[in-house]
């Protein structure tokens, strides 16, 4: 009877139901086939409560949505080019930076394409680098950044890890750290490549000018600090995260409303409409998913799931060739959210028990699921980056292909060195 | 009548959107106000982490109303994009029948569980009894199985699901 009934759930999910409904119904059906009853669901949700850090989601998200609005992916590309520019392979190495930096901000929510690919695609075809190339790497970069504070799916990951006893002290903070040097791998990765394959074209680089990097840093004077207070104040220890959340949610306001005045009050509004709704999708479905992964941890299914692949691989290093496939097929049918809530409880216990730090894992998981924006049929990347630019979404999924197995060699790297993503905790 | 409805309709609306601004707004300040006064004034507001996790509680649950209005929830959606029309609309009253069931039974449990909280009441923070900070639960799966009806029924009839934004 249990067995039909959740298969029947999963047809359910796969027909289009939403995925905080298909949750909680899986939950409900856990409880009851435990015979705990049901008004447990009330009581896990309302424990969305009991986690402070949860505080910082809804404040990075709002901040996220502001800057996607306003005009900082300008300033930022005036910038970074002004900084960078004269390097050779200039305007693309400026592109992953900018990338990198805004999606940490948006959290790859769709908005780096929509923001800094519209203005960087026509800038590159412009300065004579080729049409596909172009546009595979403003749909790649779209994603870059995913693991560099404070990306959203840093802070969810974190806080999902912590429903579990094996994961119980990932913190934000810990997550934060850890990002860091796998994001320099990757970006550092694409700037070689994009070097390597533009060397050939005859394209003029910038000249270095400290007076147009003067004025470009004047005219982005008001977003400089906005890393130091997310980066500076955390990993300083002056700020909690979701202090920090805090300070960065007001700054943008006041920058964005009151001194550039980019964003009407109207704007203001509706944006913070739009950003709450996301929050609130998101935190439906981890609040549900709460519940589920109580009733997994407690029907021991994560240690049964462990004991069974113990019987058929053995060491470390092949578990990790399997879990980097697996995620990486994961990754093209589902989103990173969804990813998230279903697939975290039920993978970090089995890492755990192949000696996996949960904080690595949360690494290798991310950063195969930035491969999966990019991947058919159901990358966010292809589908902005389509819808943006008018191409059908095998071209751009063409052109992503050479980025892609740059990222995946990065990806592949950050697996097999644990020392990448644990050496700043 | 249905101008009534539609009307009643469009009063709920505003009235979520309202709230789910001010709220934003007001965790804003009060995280701010907590920060200077914790740090300048070594004092800080007692209750105000308490009140902020909570106000994070009914920001999720106002905005995931706002959500089911729009269809903005995430889904896989796998095997939907592959139907033919006929059997989208199918797909689409079926799995939306199947999360008003769930929110009805979400809301009946949630219910319960602020029930059992009023009968032995417990200050949430302040003097504001737990009880109704837990009551936007019920509230709030009530008014997504109420849209989630709607959708079907448009989905049924009409084909289609999601209404011009209003």
């Amino acid at each position: 009877m249990i067995e039909l009934l959740s298969l029947a759930l999963i047809v359910i999910a796969l027909l289009g139901a939403p995925l905080f409904a298909v949750l909680a119904a899986a939950a409900m059906l856990g409880f009851t086939d435990s015979g705990t009853p049901l008004t447990v669901i009330g009581i896990e949700l309302y424990r969305l409560v009991d986690t402070p850090i949860l505080l910082a989601l809804p404040l990075f998200t709002y901040a996220g949505y502001v800057l996607g609005e306003g005009q900082t992916s300008h300033r930022l590309v005036r910038l970074t080019r002004a900084a960078l520019g004269w390097l050779p392979g200039g305007l693309a190495i400026v592109a992953f930076c900018t990338c990198a930096f805004f999606t940490a901000f948006t959290g790859a929510s769709g908005a780096t394409i929509v923001a800094l690919g519209a203005l960087l695609y026509p800038a590159l075809k412009q300065a004579g680098y080729p049409d596909k190339f172009s546009l595979g790497l403003v749909t790649t970069s779209g994603s870059l950044g995913l693991l560099l504070p404070p990306s959203l799916p840093l802070i969810l990951f974190a806080i999902i890890a912590q429903q579990l006893p094996q994961g119980s002290s990932v913190s934000i903070e810990a997550m934060f750290k850890a990002g860091l040097l796998p994001s320099l791998l990757m970006v550092s990765f694409l700037c070689v490549y994009g070097y390597y394959v533009t060397r050939k074209n005859d394209i003029p680089l910038y000249v270095f000018s400290w007076s147009e990097l003067r004025l470009a840093a004047a005219e982005a004077k008001w977003e400089l600090p906005l890393p130091v207070f997310v980066l500076g104040g955390i990993y300083g220890g002056y700020f909690a995260v979701s202090e920090a959340a805090a300070v960065t949610a007001l700054y943008v306001t006041v920058m964005s409303v009151l001194i550039y005045r980019e964003i009407s009050l109207p704007q203001l509004v509706r944006i913070m409409r739009e950003a709450m709704v996301m929050v609130g999708a998101i935190l439906l479905i981890l609040g549900v998913a709460m519940a589920f992964t109580n009733w997994l941890v407690e029907a021991e299914i994560p240690t049964r799931l462990f004991e069974l692949t113990k019987q058929y691989i053995e060491s470390k290093w092949t578990f990790l060739i399997l879990l980097n496939v697996f995620l990486l097929m994961l990754g093209c049918f589902l989103d990173i959210f969804s990813a998230l809530v279903i697939m975290v409880p039920l993978l970090l216990p089995i890492a755990a028990g192949y000696g996996i730090h949960p904080v690595h894992l949360g690494i290798i998981f991310l950063a195969n699921m930035e491969l999966g924006y990019c991947t058919p049929p159901v990358g966010m990347n292809l589908l902005i980056a389509s819808f943006r630019f008018k191409r059908p979404m095998s071209e751009l999924f063409q052109a992503t292909i050479p980025f892609l197995l740059v990222l995946m060699l990065a990806v592949i790297i950050i697996t097999y060195v644990p020392w990448l993503s644990l050496a700043l905790l | 009548m249905k101008q009534l409805l539609a009307r009643a309709l469009w009063v709920v609306h505003r009235l979520e959107e309202t709230l789910l601004v001010s709220l934003l707004l007001a965790m804003i300040s009060l995280a701010f106000a907590q920060i200077v006064l914790r740090n300048g004034f070594d004092g800080g507001i007692v209750w105000a982490d308490s009140l902020l996790r909570i106000m994070v509680l009914w920001i999720a649950l106002i905005g995931a109303v706002v959500a089911s209005r729009d269809q903005r929830h995430i889904n896989i959606d796998l095997i939907s994009r592959f139907l033919p029309p006929v059997g989208k609309r199918i797909a689409g009253v079926v799995s939306t029948l199947f999360t008003m069931l769930i929110c009805i039974a979400l809301a009946w449990y949630s219910f319960d569980f602020v029930k059992m909280e009023y009968e032995e009441p417990s200050p949430a923070f302040a003097q504001v009894p737990t009880w109704v900070c837990q009551s936007i639960m019920p509230i709030a799966f009530a008014l997504m199985a109420i849209r989630y009806f709607i959708h079907s029924l448009r989905l049924a009839i009409m084909g289609v699901s999601v209404e011009s934004s209003v």
